[in-house]
């Protein structure tokens, strides 16, 4: 997963910015992260389209504080520590 | 100061109509009232381009009307498009732009089943965040596991809200489920996003609602019965989920909402009646909170002592709410404004709010990317 931070002054984000949100500057470096530990974690069984029929959704945080989603087929406890892994279809995460 | 002098409503629920006949069922009564008068039309609509394959439906739709020579524009703003259309004709009347406006909310979504339509819904959310397979009743979700956690509220006092909803809707003629659900049905029913459950979420419904506009200059020679809009306050808070301080308030409500009481200069223990935002049961309850009836953390005693019922001291949704009215997105908006016109003239029939004279209604996009809240009053 890559995050942006801000080469001003190292406010991190997950999306995308022309500006930075905290001190309105224009040069960022990528972040890449994967891994995070989880904040809470919900069973989802109404899905979108193309997604699988049932998962778990994790939110979890990472070393610099950013809040990021990962899907995971197993539930998760909070306070866990989480691989996070990029896929095709999106950001999938297994207790580490 | 702009007025609302009638409305029209369609039933909500699964139609076999399509988008601009629908729009025009609820039109057609006021066209044949006002017709020669309106002088601009607003259509507040979300998704006709991906549920109907339609783009420009404003034109569409005033042709279908025989008013094609009428100005018109489609306002999109997703689920808050209602509310933004209200506030432009309110603009527009206060400007001097236009004397007598048609707003129609419309929006025809169960051509669809219901994963393509999560999926169109969830288009609303940065692609990065939506990435991970997120919808709008998992963010639901992980707000209402925060606020039960965070507040120490019953899981019942969510549930509630669905039970009190559904009572409503029953009473509501228009509204897409017209039947009553018991507390027991609302906690055992199917689990959409742990831990909220079907009858907690709205349905996808079809249908359109119609208001005519105008200044109290030109109110009295239009209609006996007129509304005004005493202010307004539209507001935006991050669209970015992950970079949001708080799962369990809405930045974009409460700033639209102090912004709405402030220049109405009406205060939140005035009003009467409330149209909420529920897409999902607990946004009720936060959204109570946000915008000033009660204090962060206390909404959800609001609902267990029945305060919010029809018959309590601040009925919230007595329509029955997106949650059992149904929210045809586009129109759910213009619904909420159309409901406190009812109620304030009287006109709501057997869920008529005792001696509702201020009303407040709350129309939010995405999952709070932005609100408009506004306040009514000083019926004719």
């Amino acid at each position: 997963m890559i995050l942006r931070r801000c080469g001003n002054c190292g406010e991190t984000f997950l999306v995308p910015r022309v500006r930075c949100p905290k001190c309105f500057g224009e040069n960022f470096d990528e972040v890449v992260v994967n891994e995070g530990v989880v904040s809470d974690c919900i069973e989802i069984i109404a899905t979108p389209d193309p997604y699988p029929e049932r998962y778990f959704l994790v939110l979890a945080k990472t070393v610099d504080g950013v809040a990021v989603f990962c899907r995971s087929d197993k539930e998760i406890a909070r306070g866990s520590t989480v691989v996070i892994e990029d896929l095709e279809l999106g950001p999938v995460c297994r207790k580490a | 100061m702009s007025v609302i002098f009638d409305a029209s409503f369609s039933r909500f629920g699964k139609r076999v109509e399509g988008i601009i006949d629908l729009s025009a069922e609820s039109a057609l009564p006021l066209v044949r009232k006002y017709g020669k008068d309106i002088d601009f039309i607003i259509v507040s609509n979300s998704y006709s381009g991906e549920y109907n394959g339609i783009s420009g439906i404003n034109n569409l739709v005033s042709t279908r009307l025989s008013l094609d020579s009428i100005p018109s524009v489609r306002v999109d703003n997703t689920s808050g498009s209602g509310g933004s259309a209200i506030l432009m004709a309110h603009s527009m009347i206060e400007a001097g732009v236009a004397q007598n406006i048609l707003v129609i909310g419309a929006e025809k979504m169960t051509s669809y089943p219901t994963r393509k339509s999560t999926s169109i819904i969830a288009s609303l959310l940065h692609p990065e965040e939506r990435a991970a397979g997120l919808s709008l009743p998992s963010l639901a979700a992980f707000m209402t596991k925060a606020y039960l956690q965070e507040f120490g509220a019953p899981r019942e006092s969510v549930a509630r809200i669905a039970v009190k909803n559904h009572h409503n809707g029953s009473l509501n003629p228009y509204a897409h489920f017209q039947s009553e659900v018991s507390l027991d049905e609302v906690m055992n029913s199917r689990i959409i996003a742990d831990p909220l459950r079907i009858y907690e979420f709205c349905p996808v419904s079809d249908g359109s609602v119609s208001i005519m506009m105008t200044s109290e200059e030109n109110a009295s020679s239009m209609s006996g019965n007129y509304v005004e809009i005493l202010g307004t306050g539209a507001a935006s808070g991050t669209s970015s989920i992950s970079a949001r301080q708080s799962l369990t308030s809405i930045e974009s409500v409460k700033r639209a909402s102090e912004l709405a009481f402030r220049r109405s200069g009406v205060k939140p223990s005035y009003v009467d009646v409330a149209e909420l935002h529920d897409m999902a049961a607990i946004l009720e309850i936060v959204e109570s909170e946000d915008a000033g009836f009660f204090r962060k953390g206390h909404g959800w005693e609001a609902v267990m002592n029945g305060e919010t019922e029809i018959t309590g001291s601040l009925p919230i949704n007595a329509s029955g709410g997106l949650n059992s009215k149904g929210h045809p997105i586009g129109a759910s908006g213009v619904a909420q404004a159309a409901e406190i016109f009812l109620q304030i003239t009287g006109g709501a029939g057997r869920r008529q709010v005792k001696d509702a004279r201020i009303g407040f209604s709350l129309s939010m996009a995405g999952f709070g990317n932005n609100a408009t809240a506004v306040v009514y009053g000083g019926a004719s």
